[in-house]
């Protein structure tokens, strides 16, 4: 399967301001992963997670949303310091019912934004903005179906 | 305290001291399948090779490891290879279905070391030419990270996607190095109040005057050449004394023998939060190559 993109530059910029506003008003660090094909899914986003350390040092509160086009999966991988809060089953909720209906009829952006404000919701209600320790800058979307991107990530 | 009875403890103490030191030479535990070292894959690429390599070892059981270092210090890349799947144990214990890719930036030099149970499916040749013919030109473009996805489908191709064997699946082994110490040092401490509750139940008193005795040991020559150890009773009160005989062997342990520290090293134990490898050997097949 030849993936070129699955958001527009439009939907990008729609979907980044959603995050921005998550982590303006929560103190929890949101991460869009696109990729055309993870093989396994699960141990792809754990890996991703684990080498980028979403989340605040110390507070472990990242989120990150991985989707693996080939694969048409999404697996949401949630920090510690959010597990409390978003639960497997709450996170497992917001995929099925806000997420994945729009990814069926093909509207990626409007998914991933409304998952990500979905969220948002929660975090805001539990994690309302506090000065935490700034943790590495991580790119809130990370998409290398786009063949410029392919070029910077395998080239390094 | 008595004295003697501390030699033993000690003594255990340090051995097991020396068999964790033993069985971890200077490498990190494995963080992974991937372990980035030299820190030059980016996250994705790093995920990438991860989850296909889990993938992988799930359907076949077959452990395909990498692991980028910055420098060997000095040691030649065979060697550091050959060591660092002694420290790790790539591949399941008695498949020995283990790969391990060791790459040097520094020395500019590529390891792939091959265990035994797989040496049919991924002779040295083959590995090789994976060198030559994939890594090598990637890496001399800097494209660490293609490099190394492409050689993971060629050794995935060369082995297969089949089982070695249709083996039972092992138990994953959830102990770190440091696991592995503290175990140690856990046990150490097991043995030591072992020691002293026994000994506390063992106190006896003067049948005289009813004060605790002092126990000490000592080696006493027996008429026939044959040296005897004694636990020898002693009241501080009125000086009576006991003479038991413990053991006719002249051991400065005085009777008793440590734990022997065999098996230790020879687990699958892995590192960090990483479920560790299967406890493979290494195949002393390989091959190595330069960028």
């Amino acid at each position: 399967m030849r993936v070129h993109r699955l958001l527009t530059a439009k939907e990008k910029a729609q979907l980044r301001q959603a995050i921005e506003e998550v982590e303006r008003h929560t103190s929890a660090e949101v991460c869009v992963i696109i990729v055309p094909s993870a093989g396994d899914p699960e141990a792809f986003a754990r890996a991703y997670f684990d080498a980028v350390g979403i989340g605040k040092e110390g507070l472990d509160n990242g989120l990150l949303i991985l989707v693996a086009v080939r694969e048409r999966t999404v697996r949401i991988e949630v920090g510690r310091g959010l597990g409390a809060v978003i639960t497997p089953q709450v996170a497992q909720r917001i995929l099925d019912e806000v997420i994945l209906p729009w990814f069926r009829e093909g509207r990626y952006g409007e998914g991933l934004r409304s998952g990500v404000e979905a969220f948002g919701a929660i975090l805001r209600e539990h994690f309302p903005e506090r000065p935490g320790v700034p943790g590495r800058p991580i790119p809130d979307i990370v998409d290398t179906t786009e063949p410029s991107r392919m070029k910077d990530l395998f080239g390094s | 305290m008595r004295h003697i009875r501390l030699w033993p403890i000690i003594g255990a103490f340090l051995l097991l001291l020396a068999a964790y030191a033993a069985a971890s030479p200077a490498f990190p535990p494995a963080t992974g399948f991937v372990n980035d070292f030299a820190g030059i894959l980016d996250p994705i690429t790093r995920a990438e090779l991860e989850s296909r390599l889990q993938a992988y070892e799930k359907q076949t059981t077959n452990e395909i490891a990498i692991a980028i270092f910055p420098d060997l210090g000095g040691t030649p890349i065979e060697e550091f290879a050959v060591r660092l799947e002694e420290a790790w144990k790539v591949g399941k214990q008695g498949k020995d279905n283990g790969v391990l890719l060791v790459v040097a930036m520094r020395e500019r030099q590529v390891r792939i070391e091959v265990g035994y149970g797989l040496e049919g499916r991924l002779p040295d040749s083959e590995a090789g030419r994976i060198i030559r013919e994939i890594i090598v030109p990637r890496f001399r473009q800097g494209e660490f990270g293609r490099g190394l996805i492409e050689a993971v489908d060629a050794i995935i191709t060369a082995i297969g996607e089949n089982s070695t064997q249709p083996g039972t699946p092992l138990k994953p082994v959830r102990w770190s190095i440091s696991g592995q110490f503290w175990l140690a040092l856990a046990f150490a401490i097991a043995i030591f109040a072992a020691v002293i509750l026994s000994q506390r139940a063992s106190r006896r008193r003067c049948p005289r005057c009813g004060t605790v005795l002092e126990v000490t040991e000592r080696e006493l020559p027996s008429h026939l050449g044959m040296a005897r150890w004694y636990r020898i009773y002693t009241c501080p009160q009125c000086g009576y004394r006991e003479k038991l005989l413990i053991s006719r062997r002249p051991t400065p342990f005085g009777g008793w023998i440590g734990p022997i520290p065999g098996g230790w090293g020879s687990g699958g134990f892995g590192g960090g939060g990483f479920g560790g490898f299967g406890g493979g050997a290494s195949g002393g097949g390989g091959a190595t190559g330069r960028w």
